[in-house]
């Protein structure tokens, strides 16, 4: 006879998601389950639905109560339920296929009455995967614990994993159930299904783990919610819970210190996390409640006896310790509110609903296209734009307007593959780290250039650091990582570049806040130019840049030019500056391809001078010089993001060095010629950047030609260009890259 | 018996079993399932003859290779069940698929009925679709014009229930690939009404092997064909003439998509010609009923130029 599972499903309002959840029970490879839906009173069409997929397929069930809250709508599907086994599934989550089967299994393997599987945060809006919640290494390769092992490590598992707290992704027996007279307490507002869970540890035989993904919990980012509400009470309700865990876990005096650490950090974790609450409320508290309710807060006898006796405080609360105990009210709102506010850049959102609309428009314009936008849409929809991309690129006009949606979706994926764990944390916590901030991920290659040439040449100089990571496109996240994973010792790096001053303001903003943030790190600015424009912006960051650079007591700049290097003596007193070339030099080396023709690399961003004209004329006197006329821009057609950037900066170098010479009004056409001996032309663009570059470093070689903006010069520039045989560099030769780390250390 | 489910089998052994296991488990359990081996050179065959030592639902038929088409039609021709569907062999079905399907027909009366589908790349999750699970039935006009624009019905065999008096004796175009662009349209006439469903219970797999997602091959040019075929009914059937227009774009934007794809991929063939013929005869009966400005130009750009002349005035003209 097979076994019957009983999935209770309690639904409120939940029609935005009620579909993918639904579906997934459908998809169960694990026939016999009944599916018992309890409608809570709904006031959206969650009970049309509900009863479409009753009619649809028999085993759904729907039972319609008056809303009485989510632990009476579970306790109602359980009263209803005819299985052996009961699985609770929330109405906006989705499990795999493979769950029913899978827990089923291990059940009639192990006999212990409640099987889990782990839980992985995704957003379902977003279509994306966040971290697991519960790390499967945790337990060892243990796939069951027996009773009395789970008792020992009961609160390990609910600290280190929180698979213990919610009914999420966990086959119970309903015979166990039933017996042990389990139900979800109604009276709670907060913990219900943990304090069910606690009930129903005591009579299992057991725990057997599935080690595998079988729960997705959608946990939409719900970035532009405008208002917050904290709830009444959130922190004494907390509170509430944890003394009610104290005492499910026995004796105190006679329990594992490991476990009493667990303990402790759950308080810490959950009184911080209430405190976070409070401070996120936006208009329904006054800041005066809300010093009143932390005062009080920092007064708990439990959260006190939690902070002294926890052996570490874990982010994003480390330094929240002091502040609570020594009731510093005032700073813990202001470092709370900071952590908030500051974002490296806005979190992409609504991505999907922009993509899409962009296509309704072109379907609109464009009505032989609808089939295929139709199509696209819904790829867009139910697997996200990226595979949309890979699926219908390329896609004419609407396709630019896509790429640039898309180069975000990328972005956004990126960074959430990049999250780390908490032993990850800790682990580089301990180390000396050489952190490389502000790095290139987007389309030019000269900034890929740099940021390589930075990865490289602090490698090679800082051999026992260990290096690490953070671009610009990093976001809000990543940057709390940072100041969890700092050590004492790191040096923090800002790339090198043009981006100093006001033309770039994100990216100043950004030096500034690290410059702010850290100031007891010792903090290097990689070979940069510096332009503030003389205008009312370029005096307005100026001031904000000088306040905060002359106040680090351990910063250098390193410039790339004469004029970068009074400007800095003049408005930066406190910066150590040393005059140095633009890292990509380091990347130089002898390159032996055959060469021929002549490469235009031009740029046509905001910092372009060349008029329509002058651009005919100089191919046209290109052209009389060599048949062969390649272009390029130094812009790469995708992100690079780190994991691309040293194959694509090759290939932009190779093409250099293919090219009897080069014609350029870029800094990085005229670096990229340098560096692969290409002798080259080179106009001057709108800002200081080249001009002062030349003058510091290359006015000397026989190899570069700087004509300003006089293209009658062009011919002549020219063929001396081409007759060059043997270029050389004789100052730039003498440049102390190898230096660096002295000239930091003042040696 | 209540249901044939005709399964075409061609060297999918990493498949099979998978596929066979859902159809075994439905819920609904007065079947036959039909293994069609069109002549697997790998074990596929033999894997299909142990499934129905199993099994004493399940038949096998082995034949010489002939293409999905033709494996389908041989299913077809021996299915003794009131009702068919197919399942391909790379895909896989939950398992109350056929029990929701034959309940939409029999409660509404439709003799034909559609569900959603999942596509299926790395892992399900990810795919999994929204849907309302509701039921609706549809004319059959309207069913044509949901495929059209990739709605909620679409032009595929495998996610559908047909009586067998709706199959007829319509069948898959031998030889030929977008088979379901040719007979969909084909079916719902046949059947007048068709209940559509709003759950996902098919799982496209779509990592199969040599899909015909993958580059563009001359074969491909039969689209061309399937959407002629369409668009012709369309002007002689008086209840589809409100779709002719959609159609007629749709015709022309697989033409000339598939033409440049020609060009591009450097395909010369005499179906090249064959489609190219058959376009420039059609062309005055489209000017007839109406053809937009652009799709004109387009033409007119065909009959006076060289093909590899053409696609740059057709990226331009279609692009956006």
């Amino acid at each position: 006879m097979e076994q019957l599972i009983s999935v209770i499903v309690p639904i409120y309002n939940a029609e935005k998601y009620l579909g993918y959840c639904l579906n997934s029970i459908v998809s169960q490879t694990y026939p016999h389950w009944e599916a018992i839906l309890v409608n809570d009173g709904s006031k959206d069409s969650s009970l049309d639905i509900c009863q479409n997929y009753a009619q649809a397929d028999e085993r759904f069930q729907v039972i319609s109560i008056p809303n009485g809250g989510v632990s009476n709508a579970r306790n109602t599907g359980v009263a209803a339920a005819k299985g052996d086994y009961f699985f609770f599934l929330d109405s906006d989550d989705v499990i795999t296929e493979d769950a029913l089967e899978c827990l089923l299994k291990l059940e009639q393997e192990y006999r212990t009455g409640l099987a889990v599987g782990d839980v992985q945060l995704a957003d379902f809006d977003r279509k994306c995967r966040l971290e697991a919640r519960l790390c499967a290494d945790w337990t060892g390769d243990k796939r069951c614990w027996s009773r009395q092992e789970f008792a020992q490590n009961k609160m390990r598992l609910i600290w280190h994993t929180s698979m213990l707290e919610g009914p999420y992704c966990k086959l119970y027996s309903a015979r166990i159930w039933r017996e042990a007279g389990v139900s979800f307490p109604t009276e709670l507002s907060l913990g219900e299904d943990l304090m069910a869970n606690l009930a129903f540890f005591d009579h299992c035989s057991g725990i057997a783990f599935a080690k595998k993904t079988l729960h997705y919990y959608n946990n939409p980012q719900q970035s532009n919610s405008l208002s917050h509400k904290y709830r009444a009470d959130l922190f004494g309700n907390k509170m509430l819970l944890c003394q009610a865990l104290r005492t499910h876990l026995g004796d105190w005096s006679r329990l594992d210190p490991q476990e009493q650490d667990c303990f402790y950090k759950y308080v810490v974790h959950s009184g911080c996390c209430a405190v976070q609450e409070l401070l996120k409320d936006t208009d329904h508290l006054t800041d005066e409640a809300k010093k009143a309710e932390l005062s009080q807060i920092a007064q708990h006898a439990l959260l006190r006896e939690s902070l002294e006796n926890v052996s570490k405080v874990e982010p994003p609360f480390l330094s929240w310790k002091p502040l609570i105990l020594e009731n510093r009210v005032d700073e813990l709102m202001k470092h709370a509110s900071r952590q908030q506010k500051s974002r490296l850049r806005p979190c992409v959102s609504g991505v999907k609903q922009t993509a899409c609309a962009v296509l309704r428009k072109t379907a609109r314009l464009v009505p032989p296209l609808s089939g295929k936008i139709n199509r696209l849409e819904e790829t867009i929809r139910v697997r996200g734009v990226k595979a949309a991309y890979a699926e219908y690129w390329p896609f004419g006009r609407t396709g630019r307007k896509l790429n640039q949606i898309l180069e975000e979706v990328q972005r956004t994926s990126a960074n959430l593959q990049r999250q780390m764990t908490l032993n990850e944390i800790n682990e580089l916590r301990q180390k000396k780290k050489a952190v490389l901030i502000a790095t290139s991920e987007h389309a030019n290659i000269g900034d890929a250039a740099i940021s390589l040439a930075a990865q490289y040449l602090i490698g090679e100089l800082y051999p026992e650091y260990h290096q690490v990571e953070f671009s610009t496109y990093e976001d809000e996240q990543r940057y709390e990582y940072l100041q969890a994973i700092i050590h004492p010792q790191d040096i923090l790096f800002l790339n090198g570049g043009g981006n100093m001053g006001s033309l770039y303001p994100e990216e100043e903003a950004l030096h500034r806040r690290i410059v702010q943030d850290f100031p007891n790190h010792k903090i290097v600015v990689l070979p940069q130019t510096i332009d503030f424009e003389p205008n009312e912006n370029g005096r307005r960051e100026l001031a904000l840049s000088r306040q905060v650079y002359n106040s680090h007591p351990d910063l250098t700049f390193f410039l790339r030019g004469q004029k970068s290097m009074d400007f800095t003596r003049e408005h930066f007193p406190h910066v150590h500056a040393v005059l140095m070339p633009d890292l990509v030099f380091h990347l130089r080396r002898n390159y032996h391809f055959e060469r021929t023709g002549i490469l235009l690399c031009l740029r046509d961003d905001k910092e372009g001078v060349l008029s329509g004209e002058d651009s005919q004329t100089l191919l046209q006197t290109a052209q009389r010089f060599a048949p062969q006329i390649d272009r390029c821009s130094n812009m790469a057609d995708c992100m690079v993001t780190r994991d691309k950037r040293a194959s694509v900066v090759n290939e932009e170098l190779k093409r250099h060095a293919r090219h009897r010479a080069v014609i350029t009004d870029r800094l990085h056409g005229m670096i990229f010629a340098v560096v692969t001996g290409t002798p080259v032309v080179v106009f001057k663009s709108s800002n200081q950047k080249i001009e002062e570059f030349y003058h510091a470093f290359l006015h000397d070689s026989n190899a570069v030609f700087y004509i300003g903006n006089d293209m009658d010069r062009l011919p002549e520039a020219l063929e001396q260009a081409l007759a060059v045989t043997q270029p050389v560099y004789p100052l730039l030769d003498k440049a102390p890259l190898k230096q660096l780390r002295n000239l930091i250390e003042r040696n | 018996m209540k249901i044939s489910v005709v399964v075409p089998v061609y060297n999918v052994k990493n498949d099979l079993e998978k596929c066979v296991d859902s159809i075994r488990r439905q819920t609904f359990s007065d079947i036959e399932i039909i293994l069609v081996d069109d002549g697997s050179t790998d074990e596929s065959g033999a894997m299909c003859d142990r499934f129905a030592l199993e099994d004493d639902r399940i038949r096998v038929i082995h034949k010489e290779n002939g293409g999905l088409s033709s494996a389908r039609n041989a299913g077809i021709d021996v299915a003794q069940g009131e009702y068919i569907a197919f399942v391909d062999s790379d895909d896989w079905i939950d398992s109350g698929m056929l029990q929701t399907l034959l309940r939409a027909c029999e409660q509404t009366g439709a003799p034909m009925s559609e569900c959603s589908f999942r596509n299926v790349y790395a892992d399900h999750y990810a795919e999994e679709t929204r849907c309302d699970g509701s039921r609706t039935v549809v004319t059959a006009a309207e069913a044509i014009e949901s495929n059209l624009d990739w709605r909620t019905l679409k032009p595929v065999a495998w996610n559908k229930l047909y009586r067998r008096d709706v199959i007829g004796d319509i069948r898959y175009p031998n030889g030929r690939v977008h088979e379901d662009e040719f007979t969909t349209h084909r079916y719902y006439l046949a059947a007048g009404k068709i209940a559509y469903v709003d759950v996902s219970l098919y799982n496209y797999n779509k990592q199969r092997d040599g899909s015909i997602t993958a580059a563009f091959k001359v074969k491909n040019l039969d689209k061309c064909d399937a959407m002629l075929e369409k668009l012709r009914l369309m002007w002689s059937t008086p209840s589809l003439s409100a779709l002719e227009g959609k159609m007629a774009g749709i015709y022309c934007y697989v033409l000339f998509t598939s033409l440049s794809a020609c060009v591009k991929n450097r395909i010369k063939h005499q179906r090249v010609d064959e489609v190219i013929r058959q376009a420039l005869e059609v062309y005055p009966e489209l000017r007839r009923h109406g053809l937009s400005r652009r799709y004109q130009l387009c033409f007119e750009a065909l009959r006076r130029l060289p093909l590899k002349s053409c696609t740059g005035i057709w990226k331009k003209l279609m692009g956006g």
